[in-house]
């Protein structure tokens, strides 16, 4: 038979902690730093200008990894959401929405260092490039869908109308992608591609850029996943405080 | 060296815009979790 | 299923001849759009009528959502929804017979808009078949897309700026292909517009399946 209240002796032997980092995001944390400042010396420093590109290549280092990374969270909310409609768990719930938000920081800044590229590159910030394009449409599907989870409701309505739109999200980029490729097929100039085969130095340092944002990936995933949780436990929190409160007051004598 | 090739200003701005995005989002979420972490009774936190 | 779907559409239609809502709002802001396309965009410069296709499918995107926000406010008073639940109707009849709703509207919607098309900016409609299938499979697309994001604002009672933040975007590649779709008839080359059409049909089948699948968890009681 459970108490109704906890006392000292039922307090957990392994103090919680205080935060959402632990012993791995620490690590993580450091190797970032230090891969971060070795990648950023390589990259802006000791490794050559592109024989095509020039240095714009040096925008290509941080880049590339965040364009090449940038779908995993978007299909890991996909993924959670229909795991949510299936299991209806607040883990999944907590993994589709920080996967939403950490996505949404990957494409946004894939957004952002593609058109900077570009402005090197091509000239202008925005070409109406189908890549570009493609990207930008899924960036305002993403934001969307975290307007959506910011929404004032009901915890599991919100989970509901939030697992069939995240649901949608990988459909919806690939109709995106797929229809504003062949558009831009019929428009496309040959000199719009560029040689991207790296050499030298620049193969090295694009390899630490990779592995730089990789590790930065994980580690704003779990810290994203750990606040979702969290941010779904306190409000779960605040509604049995709220109905145990209600629940008082129509019975002044406690309940029991 | 730093300065001696083309475009610095927006490959530099390329850059530190990227910074700028990851760590404040960084900063943000282990801000939020700290708060966070204060409201949800120790049983719910349990990661180390 | 199908019962249930055409119960829904007939009571939704229903209302709209009634209320002329629809008539009444929709269809001269629609109209109001191509007026003010030609105040922006020069008559003289030949802009126009280079534009008409997108100009055209922008007003349907725009007026259907208006239909779309004003198929779910019908529901959205308290005890409505709950009703409707307790009442037994399939899920994917309810869904079938409010996109059926919002599939005519956005026909006769069309059907004002072609004609303003025409007489405001001189368009010459070649290629009717291509025209005709194009709206058709856009039609569907748009009804479908609309119908199955626009039951969040009966879910969630949420703002009107949400749900056109959540269509319009998903409705990208539906505009992409009824314009160029639109573009190869009226030009008279033909070739890609049947592509754009084919595209247009997918995604509205895709939808239909989307929305046949998904409403019975977005009616759900909480």
């Amino acid at each position: 038979m459970t108490t109704l209240t906890t006392s000292a002796n039922d307090a957990p032997a392994v103090d919680a902690p205080t935060s959402t980092g632990s012993r791995s995001t620490r690590i993580l944390g450091i190797l970032i730093l230090v891969g971060s400042a070795i990648g950023a010396y390589l990259g802006l420093v000791t490794s050559d200008a592109d024989r095509i590109q020039k240095d714009a290549v040096r925008l290509f280092y941080v880049h590339v990894p965040v364009v090449s990374l940038m779908y995993i969270p978007v299909i890991l909310c996909s993924v959670a959401s229909i795991m949510w409609l299936r299991k209806r768990t607040d883990g999944w719930d907590a993994l589709a929405s920080s996967s939403a938000e950490v996505a949404a920081v990957f494409v946004g800044l894939g957004l952002v260092t593609g058109a900077l590229w570009g402005e090197i590159t091509w000239g202008t910030y925005w070409t109406w490039d189908a890549r570009l394009t493609s990207t930008a449409l899924l960036f305002l599907l993403l934001l969307g869908y975290l307007a959506l989870r910011r929404y004032p409701a009901e915890p599991a309505a919100r989970a509901r109308v939030s697992a069939v739109v995240g649901i949608l999200l990988v459909p919806n980029a690939i109709l995106v992608h797929y229809s504003v490729s062949w558009w831009r097929s019929l428009h496309q100039d040959a000199t719009r591609g560029f040689d991207t085969t790296m050499d030298g130095n620049q193969l090295s340092t694009y390899a630490v850029a990779q592995g730089v944002f990789v590790l930065i990936l994980v580690w704003l995933s779990i810290h994203a996943y750990r606040n979702a949780w969290l941010a779904l436990r306190a409000e779960r929190g605040d509604l049995d405080l709220a109905i145990a409160r209600r629940m008082a007051d129509d019975d002044p004598t406690g309940g029991i | 060296m730093l300065l001696a090739y083309t475009d610095v200003g927006t490959i530099v701005f390329g850059w530190g815009i990227t910074v700028a995005a990851i760590g404040g989002y960084a900063l943000a979420l282990v801000r939020r979790g700290k708060r966070l972490s204060r409201v949800v009774p120790p049983e719910d936190r349990r990661w180390s | 299923m199908l019962a249930d779907a055409r119960l829904i559409a007939a009571k939704d239609l229903r209302i709209e001849l009634r209320s002329k809502v629809g008539l009444g709002q929709m269809v001269p802001f629609a109209v109001l759009l191509l007026v003010l396309f030609g105040l922006a965009l020069d008559p003289d410069s030949g802009v126009l009528s280079r534009a008409t296709p997108g100009l055209y499918w922008i007003a349907v995107l725009f007026s259907g959502l208006l239909a779309v926000q004003r198929a779910f406010a019908v529901e959205a008073a308290p005890g409505v929804a709950e009703a409707l639940r307790l009442s037994g109707v399939d899920p994917a009849g309810y869904f079938l017979g409010k996109f059926a709703a919002v599939a005519a509207q956005l026909v006769v919607l069309q059907m004002v808009l072609v004609v303003g098309v025409v007489v405001l900016y001189g368009a010459d409609l070649d290629g009717p078949l291509l025209l005709l299938a194009t709206a058709t499979a856009a039609t569907v697309a748009i009804a479908a897309a609309g119908t199955l994001y626009g039951v969040l604002a009966a879910g969630l009672r949420v703002r009107d700026t949400l749900v056109p933040l959540l269509l319009l975007p998903a409705l990208a590649p539906v505009l992409l292909g009824a314009t160029r779709a639109s573009e190869a008839a009226l030009d008279g080359g033909l070739g890609d517009g049947w592509g754009w059409c084919g595209l247009l049909a997918a995604f509205g089948v895709l939808y239909v399946g989307f929305g046949l699948l998904f409403f019975g968890t977005l009616l759900e009681e909480t």
